[in-house]
């Protein structure tokens, strides 16, 4: 259903994913916070992933694992709020060579007039530097590069 | 991403302002001399030619001294990093959403 659409300012220690669901609120919801579903979207490229934690609530942690071969990470953090409206999470990185780079952040999920679930999530950063580092983790991870993007990138100039 | 990278930080940073973002969609056809670029613009020659050394800094274009003047050109190489890192990115997300749609099809 459509594309991600990710949307980083220059400058700024924020960014933004969105993308629209062909399905309503609470069943999107469900989907997002079942321990069971998560290891089956939680992608990454190459890796499977092993829900170690998960306590949707305020307060709770989650916990995820990636392996592939010998690579071994984990994802995790603590929720600051879990509704169907608004999750709002930290999260973190283990394969980062020190502590401290937390992102914070926000997903908000509206439910259009014609059933189908608008997702926002927001990221913030500590820094710009932290978030524009991030999209290289993502570039390293080895995902097919699609080296069209550059037209993309050129036409939105 | 606990190595400040400033190369890239300049990449975007050069992008953010509408101006470098106007030269730089001029120089994707053609080169240009810095004057001919300076005379597009409602602002002094220097402001233009200050624009011109964030994006050369960045690694955005290209200046090449041919004869008396300058010649810019854009250098494709620096803004494939920029559409890559993101592409990337994006590609990730896509995957994790698409598996989420196929999971959405069924009864929950």
């Amino acid at each position: 259903m459509g594309k991600a659409v990710i949307t980083i300012t220059p400058g700024e220690s924020t960014a933004t994913i969105e993308r629209t669901f062909d399905a309503p609120r609470d069943k999107v919801f469900k989907a997002m916070t079942t321990k069971e579903l998560i290891e089956k979207w939680w992608v990454g490229p190459g890796f499977t992933t092993t829900v170690e934690e998960y306590n949707p609530h305020d307060g709770g942690t989650w916990k995820f694992l990636h392996v592939k071969g010998d690579e071994k990470y984990h994802f995790f953090g603590v929720f600051h709020e879990v509704s169907p409206e608004r999750v709002i999470q930290t999260f973190e990185f283990d394969g980062l060579p020190e502590r401290g780079h937390v992102i914070m952040q926000r997903m908000e999920l509206t439910e259009t007039s014609d059933g189908k679930t608008k997702m926002r999530i927001t990221e913030t950063y500590f820094s710009v530097a932290d978030r524009d580092g991030m999209y290289q983790t993502g570039a390293e991870a080895g995902l097919n590069a699609s080296y069209d993007a550059l037209d993309k990138v050129l036409a939105e100039l | 991403m606990v190595e400040y990278n400033t190369y890239l930080d300049g990449l975007f940073g050069s992008l953010a302002d509408p101006i470098r973002r106007d030269i730089l969609r001029r120089l994707i056809n053609a080169q240009y001399t810095v004057g001919q670029i300076a005379a597009d613009y409602e602002m002094s020659f220097a402001a233009v030619a200050k624009h011109l050394n964030v994006l050369e800094k960045a690694k955005l274009i290209i200046k090449q001294r041919r004869g008396k003047e300058q010649v810019v050109s854009i250098a494709p190489e620096a803004l494939k990093d920029a559409s890559h890192y993101l592409a990337q990115y994006e590609a990730l997300w896509n995957a994790r959403f698409d598996a989420l749609d196929k999971i959405l099809e069924e009864d929950l």
